[in-house]
Order: structure tokens, then sequence, then C-alpha cells
């Protein structure tokens, strides 16, 4: 009876905090990709040759961790299959943050565009069972930068 | 070439599902498996349990929780009542009854595997005459007779091992004798059929119920006293005391059974070999440095133990 | 909508690239599909139940990238990457991105 009201809180907190949180690191993006529109990263892999750019690798990476309310969702997921709906609001934050992250970074380089962007996505600190805790998403390019005089 | 970055739309990569009815759909279809899973492996492990034949069923008694404070008169009292309950009874000739009797306080009488029968003084020293004592002995009969303890064990360590393995952590100690105790557990239906057939049997013994109904006047004033109230049927393994009287008088209008009768009184040192036998018990204790079946609060019975 | 993993189309001409599209799903396997994979690791073989799976959750994926692009104006995508990931016990998430682009 001890475990089942523990889990309920645990459940009810997650739910509440993990919504907030959710709600809040969204209206962040939204804002900061309004902010740095200028900037457009662009997964091709040909970069004009003109001007002649300067070059420098530009990252940026979040790692975002499930809570609890969506962690009970996803194992009741795997019983019946289907979308598991919990997850895809948390990977598009995580990427959409890392997105920003690197594009900020090569905005205080002051380049103009970045190119060849790649994503990659890893599972961190598997928690307790099996289960995932937390999600690390890493976006990379090639930032190319206004030269000097110009 | 133009570099443009034009807003994306929110909503494409992420479903708009509201999390709290996602939840209560999932977990209600859950908990529906589960239950039907339980349901099943309860049964497929009850039916399984009954092809062991009786006689290895002493192998897994748990001897050693059936203690035998009862003097020699007392026992040889409760052995004779019990032979001529089983005459009744016509219960197969390998099936052998073994009555104990603990000295400890608790209100509480159930039957286990190999045929044993265990008495608690708390529930015996409540009973008012023989037909009442001989109502209770022949419902545990009617346990062994249906091989109902190792039906409840089969039902309990099926959906324990099953349940284990799915989850994570299967607890094969189901299967030591600790888990056998906790496991005996008895459904309604085989009370209610516990119930009619220790009826037909006293009824064959002394020609009449009268003295056999009280015995469920005995438990229900100990439930009374005790302050425990009675749950709601559908939460509790056992039927209602009510429902209990209900379906007896049911079953003697049908067949004719007369309600009314002479009781017989229990022999008049009955009490005396009660009270030696909470002496032993508390001797035993003392020896042991444990009191085994004097936990603090009545179970509902007769039938199973509560675990705890 | 033109999806290609190519950079350049041969005789066509990218007009304007219109940023970074994505698209992204997360599908879990449910308990029957465990059961066969498990048996399959007795015996042996493709796991069809797992493939079907993550061919639904391609294809998703697909459906969603063609969804942003549209919404940006682009008429092509070019440069097409996946990536799967396991993010969770059972479940796999399949991530497409492109470069959306406008071709003449």
């Amino acid at each position: 009876m001890y475990n089942l009201i523990v889990f309920l809180v645990l459940l009810l907190l997650g739910y509440g905090v993990g919504q907030y949180a959710e709600r809040r690191h969204y209206r962040s993006i939204i804002e900061r990709e309004g902010r740095l529109n200028a900037l457009p990263a662009i997964a091709s892999r040909y970069p004009p040759t003109q001007p002649h750019y300067r070059q420098a690798l530009v990252t940026g990476s979040t790692v975002i961790s499930v809570d609890y309310f969506k962690r009970f969702l996803a194992a009741l997921r795997n019983l019946f299959g289907g979308r598991v709906t919990s997850y895809e609001s948390l990977l598009d934050r995580a990427r959409r943050e890392s997105l920003l992250r690197m594009k900020q970074q090569a905005a205080s380089m002051g380049a103009a565009m970045v190119f060849n962007v790649k994503y990659e996505t890893a599972s961190i600190s598997k928690g307790r069972g099996n289960t995932i805790g937390s999600i690390e998403v890493l976006a990379y390019g090639t930032a190319l930068i206004e030269p000097r005089g110009q | 070439m133009k570099y443009r970055n034009p807003p994306i739309p929110e909503g494409i990569n992420v479903s708009d599902r509201h999390p709290l009815r996602e939840l209560f759909v999932l977990a209600g279809g859950a908990l529906l498996l589960l239950l039907l899973l339980s349901w099943l492996l309860g049964q497929f492990g009850g039916r399984l349990a009954r092809l062991l034949p009786f006689e290895h069923e002493a192998v897994l008694a748990p001897v050693s929780l059936l203690s035998s404070d009862a003097g020699p008169e007392l026992q040889a009292y409760l052995d004779q009542l019990g032979d001529r309950l089983t005459t009744q009874m016509v219960l197969p000739e390998a099936m052998q009854v073994h009555l104990h009797v603990s000295g400890g306080d608790s209100f509480n009488a159930f039957a286990t595997l190999g045929g044993n029968i265990l008495l608690y003084r708390g529930l015996l020293e409540q009973l008012p005459h023989e037909n009442a004592l001989a109502m209770l002995l022949a419902h545990e009969m009617a346990h062994i007779e249906h091989r109902d303890p190792i039906t409840g064990i089969g039902q309990g360590a099926a959906i324990q091992l099953v349940l284990g393995m799915l989850f994570g952590d299967p607890n094969l100690g189901v299967l030591g004798s600790a888990g056998l105790y906790t496991q005996l557990h008895y459904t309604r239906e085989m009370e209610t059929e516990a119930d009619a057939d220790a009826l037909q049997a006293v009824q064959r013994l002394y020609g009449h119920i009268g003295g056999a109904r009280e015995l469920f006047d005995v438990i229900h004033a100990q439930r009374e006293k005790s302050g425990l109230g009675e749950m709601p049927a559908i939460f509790s393994s056992h039927p209602l005391d009510q429902q209990r009287i209900e379906a007896i008088d049911t079953l003697a209008h049908e067949r004719g059974w007369s309600k009314t009768g002479e009781t017989t009184p229990l022999p008049p040192d009955f009490t005396r070999w009660i009270i030696e036998a909470a002496d032993r018990a508390k001797a035993r204790a003392r020896t042991d440095g444990m009191i085994p079946g004097m936990p603090t609060s009545p179970s509902s019975l007769p039938g199973h133990p509560r675990p705890g | 909508m033109l999806i290609s993993n190519l950079e350049l189309i041969p005789g066509r001409r990218v007009v304007e690239h219109l940023g970074l599209v994505q698209g992204s799903s997360v599908r879990a396997k449910h308990v029957g599909r465990d059961i066969m994979a498990g048996l399959k690791n007795i015996f042996g073989g493709e796991l069809k139940g797992y493939t079907e799976l993550l061919q639904e959750s391609r294809e998703e994926a697909m459906q969603r990238l063609q969804q942003q692009a549209e919404a940006v104006g682009a008429n092509a995508i070019l440069n097409v990457r996946f990536s799967t990931s396991s993010v969770a016990q059972g479940a796999a998430e399949i991530y497409v991105y492109g470069t959306a682009v406008t071709l003449e």
C-alpha cells in the first residue's frame, strides 16, 4: 500500500513538474529560434566558395532526462505497441536545443551560416531496470565565418 | 544561391494527444490484461496442482508449523469425532486426516497439505457444543477432500512465478515451506462447497443441522467483538457470514434437513483440556523462544490463515 | 516532393535553401513481437516483427519530414540522412533530416 502511494506521488510530480518544465523550455526554444533565424543551418555538404569564408567546427549538445511520468507511459506503451508520444516531445526539444546551441556558438564566432549539419543521438545513464534515464543529442556542423575586414 | 530560414510550424514532430488521457487508456488496458492473465494462470495452476497424488502432498506439508499441544485425552476425543465424520464423508482410502491442536490464542483453524488440520485454542474455547465443533472439523475435512490446499498453492504459485518472470524477480521461494504457509488461499467457491459438504456430513451424523449453524454465529460474534467488521464481499475471499448462513439454510431447505434438534454437549473435561493445551503452548514458547500461532488479530475463518 | 540523399540533382538547379527540416518517430514494440523475438533468439532468423515496426516508423518519420518541408514552401529535400537510436527499453527512434530546397 505504501509503495503504491509513493508511486502515485512520483507520477504526479513527474507529470506536473515535467509538463511545466516542458512548456517553459518550448517557449525559450521558440524565442531563441526567432532570434537566430538569420543564421541558416544547412545539411548540404557543398558550401558556396565565394566569398572566401573561414571555417570552424561548431557543436551543440543537450542531455535531457525523462521524467517519471513519461517513463511510466513508455513502459505501458511497450505492452501494446504504437507511438510513444511521451518521448516525441522529449527528443524534439533535445534536438532543437542542440541546434540552437550550435547556432549560438557559430553566431558568437561571427558566422554567416552553418553547413553540413549532422545529428547524433545517444542514450546516457541507463536508469533502474533497463530503462534509459536520459538522452543526449549532439548537433555539429561547419560554421562559415565572414572573412575579416568585410 | 539564397539561404533562408522560414519558421517551421509546431506540432509536426510532436503528437498532441493529452498525456493524461493516454495514461488512463493504457493503464486501464494494462490492468485488465493483468487481471485476465492472473485469472487464467490461477485456473491453470490449480488444475495442474490437483494432478499431484495425495500421498505426495505430505512431503510438502509445513510440518514445523503443526504444533501438537493437545493432551492425550483431547487428542483421542478429537480423533474419534474426526473418524465418525470421515466415515460419513466417505473420504478416499488414501486420504488420512491428522488433527493438531495449537494452544495459541488465535481464533482460527485451517487445513493444509497432507491431510493436516490445525485447530487453535482461541477458537476451540468459544465453541458452545459438539455440533459446532463437528461442523468445524467437517468443513476442514471437506477442504482436504476437495484437495483445496494443493489447488490454492498451485494457483498462487503459478501467478507469482509467471508474473515474477514478466516483471523481473521471480520468487522461487514460493515453493519453500514458509511460502507454502502464506500461499494457503481459498476462493469463495471453495469455501461455499466446503460448507455444503460439511453440512451434509453433520446432518448424517446428528440427524439435524441445528448446532452446526451456530458455528457461524460464533464466528460472527467474534468478528464483531474484535471490531473488524465485515468488508464488502467482493474484497474478501470469504463469503460473508450472513451469506454463508443463508447458503446453508437454502441447502437444508432443499434437502429437507431439520434445523432444530438436540445439540450434543462437549465432554465435561473439554475446558480443562483446552487450558492444558494453552499451558503446554506457553511452556513450549518459553523453551522455543517464539509463540507460533498467536497473532494479535483474529482472522476470518474457518479457512485460511491470513499471512502476516 | 522530391526526396533524395544526393547533394546535387543533375539537370536541376537549386534556387534557394530553406533550412533544415526533420521528421522523427518513436515507436514501441508490443508484447507479441517481444515473445516472437524471444523465440527467434533460440532459432535464429529474421525478426520480421521488428523489421515491420521499424519500417512503419521510418515511413511515419518521412511523412513528417515532408510535412515540414511543405510548411516552409520547399519542393525538394536534399541530402537526406537517417539516424536510428534506442531511446527507451523496447522503443526505437527513427530520425530523418535534410535540407529543404526550392529546385527550379
